[in-house]
């Protein structure tokens, strides 16, 4: 069963990551730069139809539909040279090329206007498959058309497809260094309702910890987007890596996001990914042994999460998966299990069974690797909630002094009013708590408590 | 008076020589002969003897050569009458030339024989018609012929068969006597060729004995249902088999000549597949088995029978056998198999879970809308029919082709698939003990222990998937293999469904997400709004608070099936099948290489991933229990193998290719072995696991079944709430909502209660693993071998046949339920460490 999942592309950050995602799924796959099967692909085992479908000329086209309403990015791509394997009905660029300004009212308004157009473009990929498991949104929410035109795409998938699943990769801005945006509290905030009340899942990418990690990795002091981006697409083609070399388990979306999610509100997964060489990011010298084990146990190391927090003592994993690729044997597995046990290097709630699951999956035929193993550690962490605060505070801080609102009241979802602000605040207000509850013993039993939820 | 004598000896009853009671029984004669001297009378008397001897002996044989049902038997009496008793004629005829002649060399002037002389003449006999006597005696006890041969001899009980006289005689050749050996090996060389010729009829044709059959060791049953589809069942007699055919011999002549029917009964049904390319198989080999059997001489050795018998195999296998089963054609089925009822093949098993939920629903539409208008519960329509199933089946094989433009070769198997497989409804209903275990499964599960079945969760009713074996293949298969194969794959199937209908839970938009859409924000810009959204907000607050337990339990329970299958998938099935896949297509290249690919397997198939050698956990437990042949009987038997192969290279060709494919006998073990392992590896044999597991998919059925009930309800309040649609005008939701929320809370406990008694029975199942796992392989040797008995008809021989083969197939020994234990407890183990009492860790 192919369970086609739709890949939606909103603004700069989604755009870049996104293609770099299509470049990278096309090596794996063996397709070539015009959507061809390579000749040399013949190994198959693959499932290339989640994320392709196949043209009348049997050319492979990403279910991918790419938005932005500045024109740089999308040019990029339509010039690049994957320009070909794209549908060319499923871009989108504003007319008049204006982008949201970094302002996500903006993008929120101008998604509004234009949602029409964008909502035939995703019935019809809809409409193209068989059995539409879900959508994957890639957008930043800092910006302007990620965060804004992103939050409206959500609620709109929300709404018009029930039982489908709504995954997100969704990259949060550098919130210890401030960032190049600064109104990024703002954008966050908003995208962050949407995030938390319309979306199944959500994969946090930190950008923060991702130029962290790739000027650790790459030894540059200042990682450009495009080498933060290439870990993103990495942790994305990995973590979708279940679904391409379906296994046993895990080999759907609603298998991966059940197994790491019990209750509904606390969907925000963090990531981390080994090791990072040569082939993956530019550059990077350090290739180091890889055993399951040693995979195993970075995955749990702090350094390597894509999320830059400083988790509380309370904090603990709700879920683990850890998608293996390469030549890992179940026994190796089972051995790596007992050590890090035995080391108790990962602390679990207290309310349910928690353990490391383990997705094993091939790796791709056709793209040659230095190391034998290479691991994706899919979390949900309540630690993720320390993110969320420091979000909320710097709102708050931004909101004290009523600063840079001019150019939202301008844009039609703030013209009678900021209720928009409040509203999202108390619902990742509500999120985190709801965090914090999932530490303690009886979070299944929250009445037997007290614990205010709301304002 | 001298010839009355000799008349008498020779045959004819006389008055002169009335029959003694005994050997000595000189008060006879005086009786009818009050003259004689003691002394004469003694002479006489053992001369009487002989004679009586001789005529006990001659009648006896004439009616054992007639009527004895052994053909051996007349065979051996035969030669005891033609040869023996002639020569004794001969004898007498001699003496009789000597008296006349009067130059019997005697040494008295008389020129009369005396009595002492022919009784000297004749003393030898009488041991040598003693021991015939015996001998005959025992190929048919009478108490007295004559009385018997007025009873009309019909009495059939206490005569020997064929095996027991030639045992005697070879044992009576070893008595001492010269003249006793000489005539024993003579007898049973007479008694060997007719048993050959029984064999003979068998190896060359497949056909028993036409006469004296029911004392051939290989017996036909008759087949007792109309199942058998005309295919003679044949079995082994114990009681039949000569001691000189090996177990393992006789279960490869058993085989020749089955697979000779089979071949026989495949050129008549299907006409041209097999008479295609040569005429008739079997009839070309005749001439070179026939040379084979005809190299046996006569004191027929174990040895150089067991080495004719593996050199017809042989080449039958070879030859005929290779023809209408190939190595590619066998793993074609075993992989159909593998993939369709072992759920290799993911999406056929989560499609025809879908079509099935898909029917049932579309079914529970119908019937509701049938019951309103008949205004009465019609319990008829809850049952499937047949028609629906299939129909179900149909669609999924069109959902799966229609799926995925796949390579050429897996196309083939889903045609292959699609025309093989197919659902049935079992014929005896186990309906009312399926209805009656779901209701109190507590009290039943001790009892129904074995007999746990998960066939009916697919459908309501019970519901198999089967596979029609198409013709050459039941050379391997037999329906009673299916049978453990649609149990396994009912097994694996749901659980498989139980887990996708509990991940299905996670798709409830409603439920996971903020569905439909809380009012947009340009509504909480007024007062009114906001409160608007407080109030929603606050409403799926306080639900998701409410779920909370659900929603732990689901992902719990979601987290447990998910290891089970993939352990169940990942390591045992998969390791199972990669051990019987790398069996079949490497068989043993020569049967001197015998030894070393079965020592070498282990490490040999630790080369895929599945199958560790030696795990760290592992290591007390070696597959050594798994293997019940001391490796010395190996060696013995290949060696002997080889000896023959030394031997015989004039007769059969020696640049064969070095790799000979398994007999399709073999292979039949070995796929036997191969699912009883794989059943028991999967916990479907341990009885309370495999009841516990049934009792959590039912209790996960009606929780997963309370919670989209729950959630309808609660659309349609929130529908009531916030936009002031009625939607049923008579239901109570809100009061619906609050028992629905009790009966979940319910269901929830029960699940939770089901999967930790489930988990607990693992544990007790690795402990006992632990310390008894010698036993347990005992155990499950004896209960597979008890299976293959049932069906083969082997009956007790099986594991001596097993093992006595260089062909032994060794299973996957398993990964060890300690794994998935580990994984199980990997969490709460370390939870222990923290504050936390264990009875809020999931599992225990």
């Amino acid at each position: 069963m192919p369970r086609e999942i739709i890949t939606l592309q909103a603004g700069q950050c989604g755009n870049s990551v996104g293609s770099q995602f299509w470049q990278q799924l096309c090596q794996e796959h063996g397709i070539s730069q015009d959507g061809n099967l390579e000749d040399f692909a013949t190994e198959g085992g693959d499932r290339k139809d989640v994320f392709f479908y196949q043209s009348d000329d049997t050319r492979y086209i990403p279910r991918a539909i790419l938005l932005d309403f500045e024109p740089r990015v999308i040019h990029g791509i339509q010039t690049g040279s994957y320009k070909n394997i794209y549908n060319p009905e499923n871009f989108y660029v504003g007319k008049d090329g204006v982008g949201a300004g970094n302002n996500w009212a903006a993008g929120y308004a101008t998604g509004e206007t234009v949602h029409e157009e964008i909502m035939e473009m995703i019935d019809r990929e809809a409409d193209g498959s068989d059995s539409l498991e879900g959508f994957m949104l890639l957008h930043s929410i800092a910006g302007g058309t990620g965060s804004g035109l992103g939050s409206f795409l959500l609620e709109k998938l929300n709404d018009r497809f029930p039982k489908k699943l709504i995954q997100t990769y969704s990259v949060f801005p550098d919130s210890q260094s401030g960032g190049d945006v600064v109104v990024h509290p703002y954008n966050s905030l908003l995208a962050m309702r949407r995030l938390a009340q319309n979306a199944d899942a959500v994969t946090v990418l930190d950008n923060g910890a991702l130029s962290r990690i790739a000027a650790d990795r790459l030894h540059t002091s200042e990682p450009s987007f495009q080498q933060t981006n290439q870990l993103v697409s990495t942790v994305m083609s990995a973590s979708t890596a279940p679904l391409r070399y379906p296994g046993y388990m895990h080999n759907d979306l609603v298998g991966i996001i059940a197994s790491l999610i019990p209750t509904p509100r606390c969907h925000f997964l963090m990531t981390s990914y080994t090791p990072f060489t040569g082939e993956n990011v530019e550059q990077a010298k350090t290739v180091r042994k890889t055993t399951v084990l040693d995979v195993m146990r970075r995955l749990l190391q702090p350094k390597n999460r894509m999320v830059s927090t400083n988790p509380g003592k309370n904090s603990c994993y709700i879920s683990i998966l850890n998608v293996i690729q390469g030549e890992a044997d179940p026994t190796d597995v089972h051995k790596s299990l007992l050590r890090i046990r035995e080391r108790r290097l990962a602390t679990f709630i207290p309310w349910g069974p928690a353990s490391i699951q383990v997705a094993l999956t091939k790796k791709s035929p056709y793209i040659p690797m230095s190391h034998r193993v290479s691991g994706l550690m899919l979390a949900n962490h309540t630690g993720i909630a320390a993110l969320f605060k420091r979000i909320v505070a710097q709102y708050d801080r931004l909101r004290k002094r009523n600063a840079f609102l001019e150019q939202y009241k301008k844009e039609a979802p703030f013209a009678e009013g900021l209720g928009e602000f409040d509203e999202a605040r108390a619902v990742v207000h509500d999120l985190i708590a709801e965090y914090e509850a999932a530490e303690g013993i009886d979070y299944l039993d929250p009445d037997a408590g007290k614990e205010g939820l709301g304002e | 008076m001298l010839h009355e004598i000799l008349l008498a000896l020779s045959g004819h009853p006389s008055p002169l020589l009335p029959p003694p009671a005994s050997k000595f029984d000189p008060a006879a004669i005086s009786q009818t002969f009050p003259l004689l001297s003691p002394p004469e009378r003694a002479l006489l008397s053992s001369l009487a003897w002989l004679s009586e001897l001789h005529r006990r002996v001659r009648d006896h044989t004439s009616s054992i050569s007639s009527s004895h049902p052994s053909t051996i038997c007349r065979a051996v009496s035969t030669a005891i009458a033609s040869k023996h008793l002639d020569r004794f004629q001969q004898k007498i005829v001699d003496v009789e030339r000597q008296m006349l002649r009067k130059d019997g060399g005697s040494p008295n002037e008389y020129e009369i024989m005396p009595l002492s002389l022919i009784v000297t003449e004749f003393e030898e006999w009488i041991r040598r018609m003693e021991w015939l006597w015996d001998l005959v005696y025992f190929m048919m006890p009478v108490e007295n012929v004559v009385a018997d041969q007025k009873r009309g001899l019909k009495s059939t009980n206490g005569q020997c068969s064929g095996a027991a006289i030639i045992e005697k005689l070879r044992k009576e050749a070893r008595t001492g006597f010269p003249d006793i050996h000489d005539a024993a090996t003579d007898l049973s060389r007479a008694a060997e060729t007719a048993w050959l010729r029984q064999l003979s009829s068998w190896l060359l044709y497949g056909r028993l004995p036409k006469f004296g059959g029911e004392d051939f060791f290989i017996q036909e049953e008759t087949p007792n249902e109309a199942d058998s589809k005309g295919t003679p069942i044949f079995t082994i007699s114990e009681r039949l088999r000569p001691q000189f055919v090996t177990p393992a011999t006789a279960s490869s002549i058993l085989f020749i000549g089955r697979s000779l029917n089979h071949i026989r009964i495949k050129s008549h049904s299907s006409g041209s597949t097999i008479s295609g390319n040569s005429s008739s198989p079997e009839l070309v080999l005749l001439p070179a088995h026939l040379s084979y059997l005809s190299s046996l001489s006569s004191p027929l050795t174990a040895s150089s029978l067991s080495r004719v018998i593996a050199n017809i195999r042989f080449s039958l296998s070879q030859n005929a056998l290779q023809h209408l089963l190939p190595v590619p054609k066998t793993l074609e089925i075993l992989r159909l198999l593998r993939e369709f009822f072992l759920l290799g093949r993911g999406e056929f098993a989560v499609t025809l879970i879908t079509e099935a939920d898909e029917q049932l629903n579309s079914r529970h539409r119908q019937s509701s809308r049938i019951r309103q208008a008949k205004g009465g519960d019609n319990l008829k329509g809850v049952l499937v029919r047949d028609g629906e199933v299939n129909a179900t089946l149909a669609r999924t094989w069109a959902a799966l082709s229609s799926y995925a433009p796949y390579d050429d070769e897996v196309d083939d198997k889903l045609e292959l698939a699609r025309d093989l497989v197919h659902l049935t409804l079992p014929k005896q209903s186990p309906v009312a003990s399926g209805g009656a275990h779901r209701r109190n499964e507590d009290d039943k599960a001790s009892k129904l222990q074995t007999h746990t079945r998960f066939n009916d969760l697919l459908f309501s009713s019970p519901v198999d998937l089967t596979l029609i074996i198409p013709s050459p293949l039941d050379l391997f298969l037999s329906d009673t293999d299916l049978q453990t194969y649609s149990e396994i794959n009912a097994y694996l199937l749901s659980i498989r469904r139980a887990h996708h209908h509990l991940t299905s839970l996670w798709k409830h938009s409603t439920l996971r997400r903020s569905h439909p859409q809380p009012p947009t924000l340009l509504y909480s810009n007024t007062r009114k709004d906001a409160e608007g959204n407080q109030r929603q907000r606050q409403r799926e607050s306080k639900r998701a608070r409410e779920m909370r337990k659900i929603w732990a339990t689901c992902s719990a329970t979601v987290f447990l099936l998910s290891e089970i299958e993939s352990y169940f998938q990942g390591e045992v099935v998969e390791g199972s099948w990669e051990a019987l896949r790398s069996w079949v297509e490497n068989p043993p290249s020569t049967p001197n290489t015998a030894i070393s690919t079965t020592t070498t397997s282990s490490p040999k198939s630790s080369k895929t991933p599945i199958l560790p050698p030696v795990t760290g956990s592992n290591i007390s437990r070696t597959p050594v229990p798994s293997m019940p042949v001391p490796p010395t009987k190996h060696a013995s038997s290949s060696s002997s193998t080889n000896n023959n192969e030394l031997n015989d290279s004039d007769t059969t060709n020696p640049h064969q290719p070095s790799t000979r494919p398994h007999d399709p006998e073999s292979l039949s073990r070995a796929h036997r072995v191969f699912l009883s392992t794989l059943k028991s590896s999967l916990l479907l044999d341990d009885g309370p696991f495999a009841a516990h597991m049934r009792s959590t998919l039912a209790h996960v059925d009606h929780l997963v079944a309370l919670v989209t009930r729950l959630q309808t309800v609660q659309q349609n309040l929130d529908l009531e709430a916030d936009e002031a649609v009625i939607v049923d005008a008579l239901a109570n939701h809100a009061a619906e909502e609050r028992t629905l929320l009790v009966e979940l809370e319910g269901a929830r406990e029960r699940v939770e209660r089901a999967s930790r008694r489930l988990v607990g029975r693992l544990r007790e199942y690795d402990a006992q693993e632990h310390t008894g796992r010698a036993d347990h392989a005992d155990e499950h040797i004896a209960t597979g071998d008890g299976e293959l008995g049932a069906d083969t008809g082997i009956g007790g021989t099986v594991s001596g046949s097993i093992t006595g083969d260089e062909d032994y197939f060794e299973p996957f020994a398993g990964a060890g339920v300690d794994r998935l234990l580990m994984k199980l407890d990997f969490g709460s183990l370390m939870a222990e460490n923290d504050v936390l009492g264990p009875d809020h860790v999931g599992f225990d």
